[in-house]
């Protein structure tokens, strides 16, 4: 089966004047198969987020290569990878990332738009990735009217929305009490199974990655298969 | 330092693009008040050598009757600031009447003088215009003349005080015209009590005057003029003797300091240095200090007006400052969260706000000043003769440094109260929701413009009146109460402009499938943002709106100012040049004329003729080539255009155009027949008969109240005097240059004046300091502001936006789109911004001009509109915020979209 992502030699070295440069991620090799829930566990620094922005193609690595759906990221313009994220890829941020000064819908459309589909098209898809999360109705609401938990259902959908194969996800329940956590998860792996979509969760909770078919554990900028 | 002030510094010195784009808007405010400041300074300078300009004499001392006028001036000149000397004599007489045979006319109490060649080559008073002044003979004033019915070779006969009676023959005209405080009373009483100058004047040598002087008895005292009688009880009386004995001093200029009140108080002192050496045998009478009496208080009314030109600027400039805090308070309020995590009071958090506050706002407004100083320095440096440059850039900037900073950190401290006050879950919102201002639920912006239409319409919308003063001098006056009006107008244009500009901002999401079209994905995107972002839009849009509005009514008033100065300038001279021959010279020079630097030119003739007894100017032209030499307007001519009045003297030969006033006065109407005396080659008065042909209301070269236009072919065939008096031609290119090209083409046998030079010297008091300096100073600051300051306020805002932008990259947006959505804002804020400011700014610039109506001479009908000027500013504004965007775009491609989604 081919791979949907995989890496080889993945390295980012972050240099500050004055400081001692440090590895973020050190020679990371890795394969995801289609429809898999991985996820990536580690603690606070240990280059999760860091590996997780080159794996979308949003940071460069110093070395390295990612391919995503058979493109080198490498290889790509910053306009092909935005291209490429925006139809192929679902993101989903631990502080939500929604545009504020756009109301739900447009938030959830947000990839759609980018894309130039007709505006009916977009109310339609829109509203049912709302309905999917569980918000139908709150499609004028201005994001900060918002709870937590609601903000991150949004953007879940909006990272649904494009019907993409691949969704990354930071710690998505990272600002959420237990109960509005465990709930966020199941979202996002029903809806990520309903549409055959890989996720790839990034968090420090082990328990949040209890369910995932591959568990890697992050320590130090290295990646290990918890065969646990 | 202590632990807050640690935290005050930290949050300056933390994020210095933020703290810069605060300061810089102080840095403008400050730097446009130092040097409107110092540009007030500089025009007293100004102000003191154009008032002096204007004053033949300096000072005159007035001899006692035993005083020996030698030694007198050895003494006056021992002094040092004494630098010329001129003999001066006057001898009063009670009437004057005309002595020819049949005649019975006799006018009212005069002067006789003796003052020499030398005098007159010197101060520039008393030349002769018609005929010459031999010895034994008198040149008379034109009103003496004209009272009398006399002319040169007629006689007269004077009645002295005391009695005695001389008999004088006439050979010429004299012009006494700025001879007035010479001419007039010298003590304090009459001056202050404003007591007019004798227009009966005759000039005589000093021979001569001398022998009438002898018929004085020396306890004569003269008669008042004319309406002048002392009333019973009335404390004034007539304090001067009938013969006056003075010296006519002239100072050393250079030695005068630059300030009015301060070349004042040095003129007392001369005065009172000088009266001390005379020791008694004589006095002095300074006539220098008393025309810079008004000039004093003009100016300080001029520098009110300075500063209220230049204030909405700094009012700007302070609003991009809270603009740019507000685009980045973001920064603040996290800083407000961390101190209250580590247990700050709210006290000791508002006293570190305030403290990083007041030191961006001091060292923002330290440099700022200095930086005005220097450009007010480059601007102004030669004006600054006679002041101390030093110690006035001290002061300016130490004033304006305490003002910004004030008014700065109060600006800064006005969202405190509420950030402070604010929850963390509050200051977590990204876009927060405000309750609808007080003064949009009150209509407080309605009420201001109301509130002005009413002051408007109640001050008869006039600031500034032209009046004479106590010493005759013209003045103004400036109701600083009509300035409410353009006020109230200017901040209900912007309460309202607030709220029409979040209006149509909230609704711009109909605009979506415009911009969708124009600029894809990304233009949609700006639209939507602009819907949810609608009041913080709309402060852009009012600020670009202000400062344009600002830009453009200072551009409007500028341009009818110099349009009517220089309307004012080619009435007085009659056209771009005026060439007058040092020697006389006939119709035909014209031809020595045209060439180089000319474009056009035309004979001019200005006589003295007398209708009736009335001594009149007599412009002699010639139609054909007239007009395309001089300007001439249709609102010249009653009931004719410019054209149908040049042919209808082209027409007949004998046609004349009268003034109004003539018309009037003498009730006549076209084609009645007017006899005129007009002088001959020799200076005889001969009888020529015209025919009006119609009522010339204004007339290049032609005084405002009588003239007469007629053909000068037929004035030369009719008195064979064929000599004219000037040439005025049309400059081809650009008058200075042709002004330059002439007068060494055509040598010293031509005097060459141009408009250029008539425009500088046709100032009142107000704008004897160069107004369009202070404009175009006011404009420089204009364009940094609208184009700078918006700039640099959209880079803030864009910058507190990062983390939005990142997101929408994150997500797939291509960087074009992302540049478009950038795009698409700015425009949209920049098009409504300038197009509103274009409209307020004309409202705004057609209630200043009614305002400053008196400055205008003669009144604008209509204002000018500068369009190119105008769009060089648009031009600016656009250059500026395209600067923006091309920085925003490059920054965006420099953006680590990792680390700005990490950002809380």
């Amino acid at each position: 089966m081919n791979e949907v992502l995989s890496t080889q030699g993945l390295t980012r070295v972050f240099r500050s004047r004055g400081v001692a440069p440090v590895t973020a991620v050190d020679s990371v090799d890795l394969g995801i198969d289609p429809g898999s829930f991985v996820a990536i566990v580690g603690p606070s620094g240990s280059g999760k987020t860091t590996l997780l922005g080159m794996l979308a193609g949003i940071e460069r690595p110093d070395s390295g290569t990612v391919s995503m759906l058979g493109h080198d990221l490498q290889r790509l313009s910053a306009s092909e990878r935005a291209v490429l994220r925006r139809r192929q890829v679902g993101l989903v941020f631990q502080s939500f990332g929604l545009v504020p000064s756009l109301n739900v819908i447009d938030n959830v459309c947000l990839p759609l738009t980018l894309e130039g589909a007709a505006p009916a098209e977009r109310r339609k898809l829109g509203g049912a990735a709302l309905e999917s999360v569980g918000l139908a109705g709150l499609d004028s609401a201005r994001v900060d009217e918002l709870s937590g938990g609601q903000r991150q259902r949004v953007g879940i959908a909006r990272a649904m929305v494009a019907d993409p194969a691949l969704v990354l996800a930071d710690e998505p329940t990272g600002s959420l009490d237990d109960e509005t956590a465990a709930s966020i998860l199941e979202v996002l792996r029903s809806r990520s199974r309903d549409r055959g979509a890989t996720l790839v969760l990034v968090t420090h909770d082990i328990q949040s990655a209890r369910e995932a078919d591959a568990r890697y554990l992050m320590r130090d900028g290295r990646l290990a298969l918890d065969a646990s | 330092m202590g632990y807050l002030e640690t935290h005050a510094a930290r949050l300056v010195l933390r994020d210095l693009k933020r703290t810069a784009a605060i300061g810089l808007g102080i840095a403008l405010g400050a730097a446009l008040l130092t040097s409107v400041v110092m540009f007030g300074t500089a025009s007293g300078s100004t102000v003191t050598r154009r008032a002096l300009a204007g004053v033949p004499v300096d000072a005159q001392v007035l001899l006692a009757p035993v005083a020996d006028p030698q030694a007198a001036a050895a003494t006056v000149a021992s002094d040092p600031a004494v630098a010329t000397i001129l003999p001066f004599e006057l001898v009063a007489f009670d009437t004057a009447a005309a002595a020819k045979s049949g005649t019975a006319t006799q006018t009212s109490a005069g002067v006789l003088i003796a003052a020499d060649q030398a005098y007159t080559t010197t101060t520039g008073l008393f030349p002769v215009i018609q005929g010459a002044l031999s010895p034994g003979l008198i040149a008379v004033s034109r009103d003496l003349a004209t009272n009398l019915g006399v002319v040169p070779g007629d006689g007269i006969a004077f009645t002295l005080p005391g009695g005695g009676t001389t008999n004088l023959v006439i050979g010429g005209i004299i012009d006494t015209a700025g001879a007035d405080l010479v001419l007039g009373p010298t003590d304090a009483a009459h001056r202050a009590a404003g007591t007019n100058p004798p227009t009966n004047v005759a000039l005589t040598d000093r021979a001569t005057l001398d022998a009438v002087a002898a018929l004085v008895p020396s306890d004569a005292v003269p008669a008042p003029p004319p309406g002048q009688q002392a009333q019973p009880g009335s404390p004034v009386v007539n304090a001067d003797p009938a013969v006056r004995r003075e010296l006519h001093v002239r100072y050393d200029h250079a030695q005068l300091p630059g300030d009015p009140t301060a070349a004042q108080q040095w003129l007392d002192g001369v005065r009172h240095r000088i009266e001390i050496q005379g020791a008694g045998a004589f006095s002095v009478v300074d006539d220098a200090a008393a025309a810079l009496e008004p000039v004093a208080s003009d100016l300080l009314w001029g520098q009110v007006l300075f500063v209220f030109l230049a204030l909405p600027g700094v009012l700007l400039a302070l609003a991009i400052s809270r603009l740019a805090a507000d685009a980045t308070g973001e920064a603040t309020r996290r800083h407000i969260a961390l101190l209250r995590a580590r247990g700050a009071s709210r006290r000791q958090i508002a006293r570190v706000m305030l403290e990083s506050a007041a030191a961006v706002s001091l060292t923002a407004a330290v440099v700022g000043s200095v930086g005005g100083a220097v450009v007010a320095w480059l601007l102004f440096g030669p004006t600054f003769a006679g002041i101390d440059a030093l110690s006035t850039a001290l002061v300016a900037v130490s004033l304006s440094v305490l003002l910004v900073t004030v008014l700065a950190t109060i600006v800064a401290a006005l969202p405190l109260r509420e950030q402070i006050r604010g929850e963390l879950a509050v200051e977590r919102q990204e876009i927060k929701r405000s309750a609808t201002p007080f003064w949009q639920r009150y209509y407080l912006d309605l009420m201001a413009l109301g509130a002005a239409a009413v002051v408007f319409v109640l001050t008869g919308g006039t600031g500034i009146h032209p009046v004479f003063n106590a010493e005759g001098n013209p003045t103004v006056t400036l109701a600083l109460t009509s300035f409410l009006a353009p006020l109230l107008l200017w901040v209900g244009a912007t309460l309202l402009l607030l709220r029409i500009a979040s209006a149509l901002l909230a609704r711009s999401g109909g605009a979506a499938g415009v911009l969708r079209r124009l600029l894809g994905p990304g233009g949609e995107l700006a639209a939507r943002s602009l819907q949810a972002r609608a009041p913080a839009a709309a402060r852009t849009v009012v600020l670009l709106a202000l400062t344009t509005s600002f830009a453009t009514s200072l551009l409007v008033f500028n341009a009818t100012y110099q349009q009517q100065q220089r309307i004012d300038a080619e009435l007085t001279l009659g056209a771009d040049l005026k060439l007058t021959p040092v020697a006389t010279a006939d119709a035909t020079t014209v031809e020595t004329v045209q060439g180089s630097g000319v474009l056009a030119a035309t004979p001019f003739v200005d006589r003295i003729v007398y209708v009736g007894t009335e001594a009149q100017d007599l412009l002699a032209i010639d139609p054909a080539t007239l007009p395309q030499a001089a300007p001439l307007a249709d609102t010249f001519f009653d009931g004719a255009t410019a054209d149908q009045a040049m042919q209808a003297l082209a027409a007949q030969p004998d046609a004349i155009l009268v003034s109004s006033e003539t018309a009037h006065d003498y009730s006549i109407v076209p084609g009645d027949m007017l006899r005129i005396r007009v002088p001959d080659a020799q200076g005889n008065l001969v009888t020529v008969t015209f025919h009006m042909a119609g009522i010339a209301l204004e007339f290049p070269t032609a005084p405002k109240d009588a003239f007469l236009v007629a053909n000068q072919s037929y004035v030369a065939s009719e008195t064979g005097n064929n000599t004219i008096s000037y040439v005025l031609a049309r400059a081809a290119g650009e008058v200075s240059a042709a002004s330059h090209v002439l007068s060494a083409r055509l040598g010293a046998g031509w005097q060459v004046t141009d408009l250029d030079t008539t425009s500088a010297r046709l100032v009142n008091a107000v704008t004897s300091v160069d107004l369009a300096v202070l404009i175009t100073l006011d404009l420089v600051f204009a364009v940094l502001i609208g184009a700078l300051g918006s700039a640099l306020f959209l880079l803030a805002e864009l910058s507190a936006r990062r983390r939005e932008l990142a997101t929408m990259e994150a997500i797939g947006a291509q960087p074009a789109q992302v540049r478009n959505a950038i795009a698409g804002e700015v425009a949209v804020m920049g098009v409504t911004g300038v197009l509103i400011g274009l409209i307020v700014g004309g409202l705004l610039g057609f209630t200043l001009l009614q305002t400053l109506a008196g400055l205008f001479d003669p009144p604008a009908q209509l204002p000018a509109l500068p369009v190119a000027a105008i769009l060089g500013f648009v031009g600016a504004v656009v250059l500026g915020l395209f600067g923006a965007i091309v920085v925003a775009t490059a920054a965006l491609r420099r953006l680590a979209v990792l680390s700005a989604l990490r950002e809380r």
